[in-house]
């Protein structure tokens, strides 16, 4: 009896286990940008440490943002189990590990939450990469 | 002293040893048998921890993330320590945590990148969430028996008093 008691909380936390990870999984099909494919026509800025900002437009097919970067910018860097991490733009690095200072992406003016790897592209956006500090 | 300070060097290498491997952990592991054998003293386990973590990081937003993600799994195991017995429920639990980690994290964002920012933020770590849920499951179901065993003997041997809970009772 009480086994089965035992047993009965086990098989309730799997249920609450499964279905926290089945709501968060819809949440991220249904809220995450999907890339696609076609022409686009988008803006990526370049920011500077000393605030000198560069801007180019940009028709692309690229379905993500490295791809499309990579046809105006140098993106110097290292493809990690996360994405691709970037080390430097045009030359000017940033190293987290010596200053704290790190290449952060916006998207139309809001932090982006994606590698630029897996960040998809649409037509219409802007693109900054911001030499930051943490 | 000495033992809080192996039980943090322990923890802090278990976390570079794994960080090739992504979201997959034995930091969340050993927070709940240190908090389960060890009660308030785990505190100082933790925090010895995450300082360690800052020096060969950096002081970045994640560490703000790490001064209270760790409190919030000490508190779970604390007010479950007298209802779950079985590896697999403690399994369970941190495989919870490691569902919720990036909800949990989210909460530093909120400042720097504004609540849809965050939401976002939330949003893109999702796959590294579900991840980090099968990877503490997999952890806690194979190593909580025997990393609990190996902790009790351990703190026998150096003379620290070990909470009597069921949790440690039914080892």
């Amino acid at each position: 009896m009480k086994s089965t008691k035992k047993n009965k909380k086990a098989l309730w936390m799997i249920c609450v286990v499964l279905a926290a990870a089945a709501i968060m999984w819809a949440v991220y099909e249904n809220h995450q940008k999907k890339a696609v494919a076609g022409a686009k026509h988008i803006t990526i800025e370049v920011q500077y440490e000393d605030g000198k900002k560069d801007s180019y437009s940009v028709d692309t097919d690229a379905e993500y943002l490295k791809e499309a970067a990579e046809s105006v910018l140098t993106l110097g860097g290292k493809d990690t189990s996360y994405g691709f991490e970037i080390d430097s733009i045009n030359g000017t690095a940033a190293d987290y590990a010596k200053d704290q200072s790190y290449w952060a992406i916006y998207v139309n003016d809001e932090y982006g939450a994606n590698y630029v790897d897996s960040q998809p592209v649409e037509d219409g956006d802007t693109y900054r990469f911001a030499y930051e500090k943490g | 002293m000495t033992f809080i300070a192996a039980c943090a060097a322990v923890m802090f290498a278990a976390q570079v040893a794994l960080s090739m491997l992504p979201n997959v952990e034995l930091v969340s592991l050993l927070t709940l048998i240190y908090a389960l054998l060890l009660g308030k003293e785990a505190f100082a386990i933790i925090y010895l921890f995450v300082f360690l973590e800052g020096m060969l990081y950096g002081f970045g937003i994640w560490w703000l993330m790490y001064l209270y993600v760790w409190d919030i799994l000490w508190l779970l195991a604390r007010l479950l320590r007298s209802r779950l017995h079985k590896p697999l429920e403690w399994a369970l639990v941190l495989s919870i945590f490691g569902l919720s980690f990036g909800a949990l994290c989210t909460l530093v964002m909120i400042p720097v990148s504004g609540l849809k920012g965050a939401f976002s933020w939330w949003i893109a770590g999702i796959p590294s969430d579900l991840v980090h849920a099968v990877g503490n499951f997999m952890m806690g179901f194979l190593l909580y028996r025997p990393l609990m065993k190996f902790m009790t003997a351990a703190c026998r041997r150096f003379h620290i008093p070990v909470e009597q809970n069921a949790a440690v009772q039914n080892i």
